[in-house]
């Protein structure tokens, strides 16, 4: 009725082998990416400016309506963030005191699944560190692209003028999950996120 | 159905299916023994540095013929996949670094010729055996952190004295379970060379 070799080879089968999630799942954990530009001297900046915090709202079609964050919130982060620099031996400056660096913060908010491939603060920046209609541009390689819960950092150098109405940056940060999309920003977990960001990037300093 | 009852169910049906048929003697069968095992693996010292999680996703299938007494030689074909996520590190290169949870994987096949001796004759219900496997064996190493990371392919020499039992359940089945220390010449990561403890429990057969 049944040969033995069929059974036998029967009782081989098992499970399927457990694998690696795949890349779009991985990105779903609390993942930190830096880049810096090889070719800066990030010794020969002194000052630094922190533009208000911008939070971008992500939909489904992958737009994004950005607004300025204001509250204490917003104004401990950015505190936290000058803090970071300044025990990297820079000074915080003002604005409108001619900083060498621009330190963009921005969170995108909205919905979990829909990631922006194109810049959601730029303009943002522009305004604050006084190009208005300029964004910014990576000199350098990055190609990660923004996720709802991510927040988002950016050196921009200042010292040189835009090209082509946009400023270089020299530093970028991603912080994926850093918090829960459409919920409430956790304090905590962000200040985290912005602390790894720098920790992880050892050449950022005077 | 539960998956231990399946098994159960497979080995009677299988027994049953012999019934009908004029069996040799066991005291005088010669005929090669041919085992399918279900195969775990426990990473053991160096490899623990790497990867501490029992592989729980093997088999191994072997056939040994004897040859006088109680000596048998024959081939072993072992699968076994290890793998295991957990802590952060970050990964950097050049003034790029991504910081995520660390993920790796090993995948061993090994081919090995296996000498093994079974004490007591071959009409015994319960036989125990010892031996020692030499072969080669193959691995694929898988490690990321988020999307960066390596792949790599191992070859190496597999030296593995093994110890066993088989349990006669009828004429020409037996259930067989063994244990062997597996010694990989091949490196992984931080482990300068692979080692595990397996454990195989299967059916064999007198093809």
């Amino acid at each position: 009725m049944f040969s033995r070799s069929s059974l036998l080879a029967a009782w081989g089968l098992f499970a399927a082998c457990q694998g690696m999630p795949g890349v779009d799942e991985r990105f779903e954990e609390n993942v930190v990416v830096t880049t810096g530009d090889v070719d800066a001297s990030f010794a020969a900046y002194q000052t630094f400016a922190v533009s208000p915090i911008a939070a971008a709202h992500v939909d489904l079609r992958g737009g994004a309506q950005t607004r300025i964050l204001d509250g204490g919130f917003a104004a401990e982060l950015a505190a936290h963030a000058a803090q970071l620099m300044s025990e990297r031996g820079y000074r915080r400056v003002e604005l409108d005191q001619s900083p060498e660096l621009g330190l963009g913060i921005g969170l995108l908010e909205g919905i979990k699944t829909a990631t922006v491939t194109s810049d959601a603060f730029g303009a943002s920046y522009g305004a604050s560190f006084g190009f208005p209609g300029a964004g910014y541009y990576y000199p350098y390689s990055f190609t990660y692209f923004y996720r709802a819960g991510a927040l988002t950092m950016v050196l921009l150098d200042l010292k040189r003028a835009p090209v082509d109405a946009s400023v270089p940056a020299i530093w970028s940060s991603i912080v994926y999950r850093a918090f829960p999309p459409e919920q409430p920003l956790d304090q905590v977990r962000v200040g985290d996120a912005l602390q790894q960001a720098f920790q992880q990037s050892p050449y950022l300093h005077r | 159905m539960p998956l231990l009852k399946r098994h159960a169910l497979a080995v009677v049906l299988m027994c049953w299916s012999g019934l009908a048929r004029a069996q040799t003697a066991p005291s005088e069968d010669r005929r090669p023994l041919v085992t399918l095992s279900y195969a775990l693996a426990i990473p053991a010292s160096a490899l623990r540095k790497e990867i501490a999680s029992t592989s729980y996703q093997g088999f191994e299938y072997i056939v040994v013929a004897p040859l006088y007494l109680g000596w048998h030689l024959g081939v072993a074909a072992n699968y076994n996949h290890f793998f295991e996520s957990g802590g952060r590190r970050t990964y950097e290169r050049e003034r790029t670094a991504v910081t995520g949870t660390y993920y790796r994987s090993l995948t061993t096949a090994s081919l090995s010729i296996v000498n093994r001796y079974y004490l007591g004759d071959a009409d015994r219900p319960f036989r125990v055996y010892g031996g020692v496997r030499v072969g080669v064996s193959f691995g694929d190493v898988t490690r990321r952190i988020v999307d960066r990371g390596d792949d790599a392919s191992r070859v190496g020499l597999l030296v593995a004295p093994e110890a066993g039992f088989s349990l006669r359940l009828c004429w020409w089945l037996e259930l067989a379970a063994g244990y062997q220390f597996g010694f990989n010449t091949s490196s992984f990561g931080r482990a300068d060379h692979i080692t595990f403890h397996g454990v195989q429990v299967g059916p064999q057969i007198h093809y």
